[in-house]
């Protein structure tokens, strides 16, 4: 099955809409970086100063001398010092290495990306005709199965993969040094503090948030075996990814509250304030929404499109 | 000499409608066989149904082995339209399924292309129809198979390719063909046994011997029997 992968992903890489989705997620990874970069404003600034109750004098020091790199030492001595009066989640809201955090609004559009490659990976054999070849070489109907869901999510990894190269080649050269590497966060746990790698953090959820892509986009791939529709399973998927949430949204307003058991408002992770809850939603309708939900949520949708699209797959006449 | 297709009470219905109805079936290793009917008779499903590509009721097995559950077979085939990626070239074609199967001799393919005369740099969505059916037959020929399954293969071939082909087929000597064709003359020079269908049954067997005997009129009209 191995070999049967590998050459699917060969020949998909070498496919021209995989490499314009490759050059997009570069030119938008530009683009974002350059922006972001660019992008501190006054205000923030000030909110900085508010919140960590800088003095002028101190906040004059910091600016003055213009280098982020004392910018972070500073406060990196100043977290230490005052860790019960600094509200630790906006400390590095101003600095520009930050505008990493950006690379998990380009992620959500990757499920576009992803939505496409799951609809027509399998569904354009089956246009060709060329599935009937796939069956006749040698591997059971289960095989060739499992090996296109594989290769389909083996290539939004990929594509998600790309992105955050491309992201961390950016910065690195906007920035012009590698402290993206170096930074250490805090975090906190009710009172333990740990320091973590920020580039690994960010690593790790964008690990995190590059599931429900793999969701969606394996969803797509379910959906265009079950009805053998392109259209209808690009609709579906679509009309699940950019518009489940608001409608979540809507129904949640009516009180609906079962749909929290389904996989529509785990679609978008980076909606999860800080990681844990949404706290909107739990206050205002008693929903309880959580990343850790949102795991098993998928994980349940995804073993049950996977084993109806198999049913499919494996029962269906192939003319 | 051995049994090497079986195939016992095989039955396909879609809906109420039934396609293949009680077809027995014994085919020796190496023999070529064809398979005339009317359009809509049911062959290119029993075909299929060989292939292992629409669920049946019955068996069909192939040396003992049963089709659906042995899924590890040596086939090559072509059924109805050819199967091809259009916008990749008829070389890439070739390369790309021969991935699949182990020993492919390439030279033996390309000079199977030279001598079909196929120009493989060019993107198949530019071939005529003759030429993709000529890189069809070519790609069911890839993997060496022992049991070869064609469903009207000299579509769009003209007479010279036509020849060639009929060659090619009679050289495999240890490759088991069943042709589905409606070119009754065509079968006749290359078969060993011609099997009538009509209605999704057997309505007659002929063998090399006695299929000479009768004229292409009378053969055309086992096409209507309803008899066994």
């Amino acid at each position: 099955m191995l070999k049967f992968i590998s050459i699917l992903l060969t020949r998909e890489f070498k496919k021209i809409y995989f490499i314009f989705f490759i050059l997009i997620i570069l030119f938008v990874s530009l683009i974002v970086c350059y922006f972001s970069y660019k992008d501190y404003s006054f205000n923030n600034h000030q909110n900085i100063v508010v919140q960590n109750k800088l003095t002028e004098d101190e906040y004059y020091e910091i600016y003055s001398n213009g280098s982020y790199n004392n910018y972070l030492l500073y406060y990196e001595s100043y977290i230490k010092e005052s860790m019960n009066k600094v509200k630790l989640s906006n400390l590095f809201s101003d600095n520009n290495l930050f505008c990493f955090e950006n690379i998990y609004k380009v992620q959500v559009f990757l499920s576009v990306f992803s939505i496409v490659i799951g609809s027509s990976i399998l569904l354009s054999e089956y246009k060709n005709g060329t599935i009937k070849l796939f069956l006749n070489v040698g591997a059971s109907r289960f095989k060739v199965f499992l090996s296109f869901l594989i290769s389909c999510i083996f290539l939004i990894i990929i594509l998600n993969l790309i992105l955050f190269l491309a992201f961390t080649l950016f910065l690195i050269i906007f920035n012009n040094s590698f402290e993206l590497f170096k930074l250490k966060v805090p975090i906190i746990f009710n009172d333990d503090v740990i320091y973590v790698n920020y580039y690994l953090k960010s690593f790790l959820e964008f690990i995190l948030n590059m599931l429900p892509v793999i969701f969606i986009g394996s969803f797509s791939f379910f959906i265009s075996i079950i009805f053998l529709s392109q259209l209808f399973s690009l609709c579906l998927s679509f009309f699940l990814n950019v518009f489940g949430l608001v409608v979540f949204q809507w129904l949640l307003e009516y009180k609906i509250r079962f749909l929290m058991y389904s996989f529509i408002p785990y679609l978008d992770y980076t909606i999860f304030d800080d990681k844990l809850n949404i706290v909107l939603f739990n206050i205002e309708h008693g929903t309880n929404l959580s990343i850790f939900n949102g795991n098993v949520m998928l994980m349940l949708y995804f073993v049950i499109a996977f084993f109806v699209s198999l049913w499919f797959f494996l029962k269906r006449d192939v003319n | 000499m051995k049994k090497y297709l079986v195939i016992k009470n095989l039955r396909k219905q879609i809906r109420d409608n039934a396609i293949l109805q009680n077809i027995n079936l014994q085919v020796k290793k190496g023999e070529i066989v064809g398979i005339v009917g009317l359009n809509g008779s049911g062959k290119t499903t029993l075909l299929k149904c060989i292939l292992g590509f629409v669920n049946y009721d019955g068996g069909i097995f192939i040396d003992g082995k049963n089709v659906l559950c042995n899924k590890l077979h040596n086939f090559g085939f072509i059924i109805e339209n050819p199967n091809l990626y259009l916008h990749s070239s008829g070389w890439d074609n070739i390369k790309f399924w021969s991935k699949f199967y182990k020993n492919v001799d390439l030279k033996y393919v390309k000079s199977l292309c030279d001598s079909f005369n196929l120009d493989l740099r060019k993107k198949v969505n530019k071939y005529s129809l003759g030429m993709k059916q000529k890189l069809a037959i070519i790609l069911s020929l890839i993997n060496k198979p022992e049991l070869l399954l064609l469903d009207e293969p000299t579509n769009g071939l003209d007479m010279k390719n036509i020849f060639l082909l009929r060659n090619v087929l009679l050289t495999l000597k240890d490759t088991t063909i069943l042709i589905s064709s409606h070119d009754i003359n065509e079968l006749c020079k290359i078969c060993n046994r011609l099997i009538f269908i009509n209605k999704g049954k057997i309505v007659k067997v002929l063998d090399k011997s006695s299929f000479l005997v009768y004229s292409e009129s009378e053969l055309i009209n086992f096409l209507e029997s309803n008899y066994a």
